[in-house]
């Protein structure tokens, strides 16, 4: 039984490997079933994996040493990981590059292997492999910005890994700055702010099945990552609260002023996994179960609201909401998703962003917390109702739908939909299928008030906008961040440049070089 | 089975000969020459392949094969020695010497053409095997001489003017270092009394508590002369130039090789002090930091994609060096596993480099685009990974080895600064392989010069070298963990 | 032991050597520099080898008591002949460079 374990990451594997070496017409097909495959094999193992276990993988002639350990973090997690990639592939059919559909799948396995390994050193190696990976899906479409923001987020991506990679190696000896480093290497890997640009840049040009999946799963592994490996870094994660805190209010405000559509959904990306740094930091048991909680169910509405982006952008050719407009008759179904989405990411019941978003509010303690809890609840009900508006309601704009969206999107679009609603209304039941329990009574009509007090800040909020015209024309505001990463790069390549015009030099300074530096030596070992 | 040593050298000396032979008549056809020529590096080359097949076996288990010249003892004779560590990087030399070749077959037909190219190629890999078997330190410097003077033949095919001036600057510097070797080995003999490394081994040891001092002395001048030749920082001036300058295989074959013979000699010239004190493996290794610190930088600011590799190759030298410098055994492992990976991965980037400047027309890393062969572009990412050390390739397992052995002796900081240059490589490397990407544009750009497979083929082998070493180095650790206990 | 001796001597050629590479901006007087390194290099050889009152090293109708080492100077032979190549060669590449440049000067052709 624990080889059909292997099997769960094998089998992409080799669907990537028939992908590459067998030039077929049709071949893009198989990805969905390898996706599938992964996704049955993990609900098979829920019994078995609640207990969890542990399954050492030796691979041929490669000293490190690979072990598996499957319980219900990481059964949740792929669970809702292959679901979504499963998904994903088949929004994704129609596309014919066969590259695309071997790099996702290829992605699929590093991630399951990522979440699955027990060490720290096989978590890197995955994740890094999964970096590489994802900057050719971001860089799919070759335009000029895309390779500009490919750079962007490989940059930051490498940096994350790398901080991640040195804290393995300097674990044993210096035991506080390895934990730091990690941590921080997680932090950039994710997204949070003050490392949130690369998200903001990579997304819209990104494809949007492969944007579906950055938000969805490829964030969310580092922040596995630190749930699963602070306690091997005797860190104290209740230090994260400030960045949880100050990801959702500057996600959300970023998201306010955006007229791209998969900006705002990008930094809202942002917003929301403060929720679930939150939910963790929060060192309580209802906290952590909100936090895993809120991943699973970002995870499925995120996905859906940027499928739902890519089927409006199949259709009408633009990302600008300003030249989108009254699609919800000419596009039902995505019209429908879309409002599921929105209805789920801002917390309304009996979606499962209500569940969430209420157990971590119970964990919260009250005071500035709840407060700024409730703020960018507000913000993100009026960031929606402005997306949502200018979409799918009022008049035609300038874009209208040039061409139908294919049979696949759709039903990706329902399944992903259909599971938002039941995640949301069985939210407890499937929990502790998983292994987790919690007492909290969330469909309580307690909630309500709170609730009600959401949706009218949050219409306010869409409100003063529309009426100050902030929301319609945004101000151009040079977010300090962005330039302070830009002033950086700069610098380094400033240094560089000086540095590099002092070494060269006329052939007499080199060989008096050469003299000093023998008498150097010499002088240097006699003391 | 020892004789086999004396004809690894003789058999590239050969082949020069007849090689130069055939650089002469100019009554006979230049094609039948070029047929004649290839066949005879061919030739000269499957010799070499056989002659390390036969030694294979015995080097893999740990013997050692020795031969003294004219039959001459140890104390005042040549002697000659095969060992493993001169077997595994004589194997590397020859693997890379023969894709080098390979590839200028196809590329290099008007520099081939005189006949000058190839005797000088095969001349340079007599020195380089000589420089691997000698045992006797005046030998080494003699075999030393013959490779620096082919490498400045080479260097100088293309005759632009900026070949002559590379050639003329790596000279100059050259005879400094081998002046500075000279005067070591004279300091060796006059106080030792032999020029035989295994002699010179007991003799320092007795010396080290006689004259510490001259052991001192003798230390910074093998130091600077050797670091001259592979290019340790301040002594690496005349690195950029002369890669830049190179033709394709000539670069592939200086920055994957020459400079490895530098750290072969340099390995064995500080096994003979026997156990350095800590704080020269310190300043050993500190040397390596700023050696990778300085390639960094200077890399990131390039505009030429072969100085930029030039560059890349300090940085990756700073690696090794850290690893030698900390001593520890496996710092020792990492640093060796280094050096194959480094040479497979930079001879494979030179390669590609010299395609792309053919079929590009340019130099600048702002015109290279190439996206009509997929393999190339594949291939390409693949090496640069490997450099820039991402897993599952084999930079990263070379990297991390020397990061452990550092943490093992204590010196965490050299781990932080091998894996921040890391960072910045991706970003030098990415620039270049970005314009890999861009859709056509309407605009034709210059016609695209076909490319054959035969050009190709070495710069798949070598990329699927380094991912298969990636992912599976288990055997290839293995061999340098039998390297490591012979030399320690 | 005397100060003025063939080692003292050498080393000081070298000095002077290393002295003209680093300050002398024509590129031939940088390669006659670097020959007076050799030469430099040389002595010191052939003075390691010298023992007091030593005879040469051949084998004749007598006993020699104390003979001068004969391996320093089989390698100066060796390095004389290196040295000679690579001056060669150098030469030939200053003809090409003077030709491709018009100058000898170091600072204006940048070397």
């Amino acid at each position: 039984m624990t080889l059909l374990i292997t099997t769960v990451f094998l089998v992409p594997l080799l669907g990537t490997m028939l992908l590459m070496f067998f030039p077929l017409k049709k071949l893009q097909y198989v990805s969905v079933p390898c996706a599938l495959y992964s996704c049955i094999i993990l609900c098979a193992y829920i019994p078995e994996g609640i207990h969890g276990f542990t399954h050492t993988i030796l691979i041929w002639m490669n000293p490190l040493e690979f072990t598996i350990l499957i319980d219900k973090l990481a059964l949740l997690i792929t669970l809702v990981m292959s679901v979504l990639f499963t998904t994903v592939l088949v929004f994704a059919s129609h596309m014919k590059n066969r590259k695309f559909h071997m790099l996702i799948l290829l992605n699929f396995s590093v991630l399951l292997l990522s979440i699955f390994s027990q060490s720290l050193l096989g978590f890197y190696i995955c994740i890094e492999m999964a970096a590489v990976i994802t900057y050719f899906l971001i860089i799919h479409k070759k335009t000029p910005q895309s390779i500009n923001a490919g750079l962007i987020y490989f940059i930051f991506n490498i940096t994350g890994a790398i901080l991640i990679l040195l804290s393995i190696i300097i674990r044993t000896e210096l035991p506080s700055i390895a934990a730091r480093l990690f941590i921080i290497g997680c932090l950039i890997k994710a997204g949070f702010a003050p490392f949130h640009i690369w998200l903001a840049r990579a997304h819209p040009v990104a494809p949007s099945p492969v944007s579906a999946l950055l938000s969805g799963i490829m964030v969310k592994v580092s922040i596995y990552g630190i749930i699963r490996f602070a306690p091997t870094f005797t860190v104290d994660i209740s230090l994260l609260l400030i960045i949880a805190l100050l990801s959702m209010l500057l996600g959300v405000f970023s998201a306010l002023l955006q007229s791209d559509i998969k900006k705002i959904l990008a930094y809202h990306t942002v917003s929301q996994i403060g929720f679930i740094l939150l939910g963790i930091s929060l060192m309580s048991d209802t906290g952590e179960i909100g936090g895993l909680l809120h991943l699973v169910n970002h995870a499925l509405f995120k996905g859906l609201l940027f499928l739902c982006a890519g089927a409006i952008i199949y259709a009408t050719g633009t990302r600008n909401l300003h030249e989108l407009g009254g699609l919800a008759k000419h596009m039902p179904i995505p019209a429908v998703a879309c409002l599921v989405g929105s209805l789920a990411i801002s917390g309304i019941p009996p979606f499962n962003g209500y569940v969430s978003k209420c157990i971590l509010y119970e964990a919260s303690p009250s005071g500035y917390i709840s407060l700024i809890f409730s703020i960018t609840c507000a913000g993100t009900v009026a960031s929606f109702i402005k997306l949502y508006w200018h979409t799918f309601m009022g008049s035609s704009g300038k874009k209208p739908p040039q061409r139908a969206i294919p049979f696949s999107m759709k039903m990706a679009l329902l399944v992903l939909s259909g599971l938002c609603i039941i995640t949301g209304i069985f939210a407890q039941h499937i929990l502790s299928l998983v292994g987790y329990q919690i007492e909290i009574h969330v469909w309580n009509t307690a909630h309500i008030p709170q609730i009600a007090l959401n949706i009218g800040l949050g219409v306010l909020l869409y409100g003063i906008g529309m009426k100050s015209s902030l929301i319609v024309h945004p101000p151009q505001i040079r977010l300090s961040i962005d330039r302070f990463y830009q002033v950086s790069g700069d610098a380094v390549e400033y240094a560089g440049k000086k540095f590099h015009d002092i070494l060269l030099q006329d052939i007499n300074y080199y060989a008096l070089t050469i003299v000093f530096v023998l008498a150097a030596i010499y002088i240097l070992f006699s003391l | 089975m020892s004789k086999l040593i004396i004809l690894l050298v003789l058999t590239p000396m050969i082949t020069t000969f007849l090689l130069s032979i055939t650089a002469i008549p100019h009554k006979v056809e230049q094609k039948e020459l070029m047929i004649i020529r290839t066949i005879l590096s061919l030739s000269g080359f499957s010799v070499l392949f056989i002659l390390l097949f036969l030694c294979a076996s015995d080097m893999l288990s740990g013997e050692v094969y020795r031969y003294s010249l004219g039959g001459w003892d140890a104390l005042s004779g040549i002697v000659l020695q095969l060992d493993i560590l001169s077997f595994c990087i004589a194997v590397l030399s020859v693997v890379v010497c023969f894709f080098a070749l390979v590839y200028s077959f196809t590329f290099m037909e008007h520099m081939r053409g005189l006949g000058k190219f190839d005797a000088f190629f095969f001349l340079m890999i007599t020195g380089i095997m000589g420089v691997l078997v000698s045992r006797d330190i005046f030998n080494m410097y003699v075999f030393f001489e013959i490779v620096n003077i082919s490498v400045y033949v080479l260097i100088t095919t293309g005759r632009k003017k900026e070949n002559y001036k590379a050639s003329l600057k790596y000279l100059i510097l050259e005879s400094i270092s081998s002046i500075l070797f000279l005067l070591a080995v004279g300091i060796i003999y006059s106080t030792i009394g032999s020029l035989n490394m295994d002699y010179i081994a007991e003799g320092i040891s007795l010396l080290r508590i006689e004259q510490p001092s001259l052991i001192i002395l003798l230390f910074s001048l093998f130091f600077v002369s050797l670091g001259l030749k592979f290019g340790v920082v301040p002594l690496h001036f005349w690195l950029p130039d002369s890669y830049f300058a190179a033709p394709s295989p000539v670069s592939t074959v200086q920055s994957g090789i020459v400079s490895k013979i530098g750290i072969y000699a340099m390995i064995r010239i500080l096994s003979l002090f026997g156990t350095l004190p800590s704080d020269m493996n310190y300043f050993i290794a500190v040397m390596g930091a700023m050696t990778i610190i300085t390639g960094t930088l200077c890399a990131l600011v390039q505009t030429d994609i072969k100085r930029m590799l030039a560059y890349s190759s300090i940085n990756q030298i700073g690696v090794i060096i850290i690893g030698l410098g900390i001593g520890n055994p496996i710092a020792m492992k990492g640093a060796l596993f280094h050096i194959m990976n480094h040479a497979l991965a930079k001879a494979g980037l030179f390669l590609c480099a010299g395609i792309l400047i053919h079929t590009r027309g340019t130099r600048k890393i702002s015109g290279m685009k190439f996206k009509d062969s997929p393999g190339l572009t594949l291939s390409f990412i693949l090496l640069s990974l490997s450099i820039i050390g991402i897993p599952p390739l084999n930079g990263f397992v070379s990297k991390l080895i020397i990061c452990y052995g550092a943490i093992g002796a204590h010196f965490s900081e050299f781990t932080f600064i091998i894996f921040f240059s890391s960072i910045l490589s991706s970003v030098y490397y990415f620039r270049v392989i970005q314009t890999f990407f861009p859709k056509h544009e309407k605009k034709a750009l210059t016609p695209d010069v076909h490319v054959s497979t035969s050009t190709l083929l070495p710069i798949y082998i070598l990329a699927i070298m380094c991912l298969l070493l990636g992912l599976f180095p288990d055997t290839a650790l293995r061999i340098i963990d039998i390297i490591v206990e012979v030399i320690l | 032991m005397n100060l003025i001796n063939g080692i003292s001597i050498g080393l000081i050629l070298i000095l002077i050597g290393f002295f003209g590479i680093s300050t002398r901006k024509n590129i031939i007087k940088i390669i006659l520099s670097l020959n007076i390194c050799f030469m430099g290099i040389i002595l010191f050889y052939i003075s390691i080898a010298y023992v007091e009152g030593g005879t040469i090293p051949v084998l004749g109708p007598f006993e020699p008591i104390d003979i001068v080492d004969p391996l320093p100077h089989a390698l100066m032979l060796t390095t004389a002949v290196v040295e000679l190549s690579t001056t060669a060669l150098a030469l030939a590449l200053v003809m090409k460079v003077y030709e491709k440049y018009e100058t000898l000067n170091v600072r204006e052709m940048k070397l």
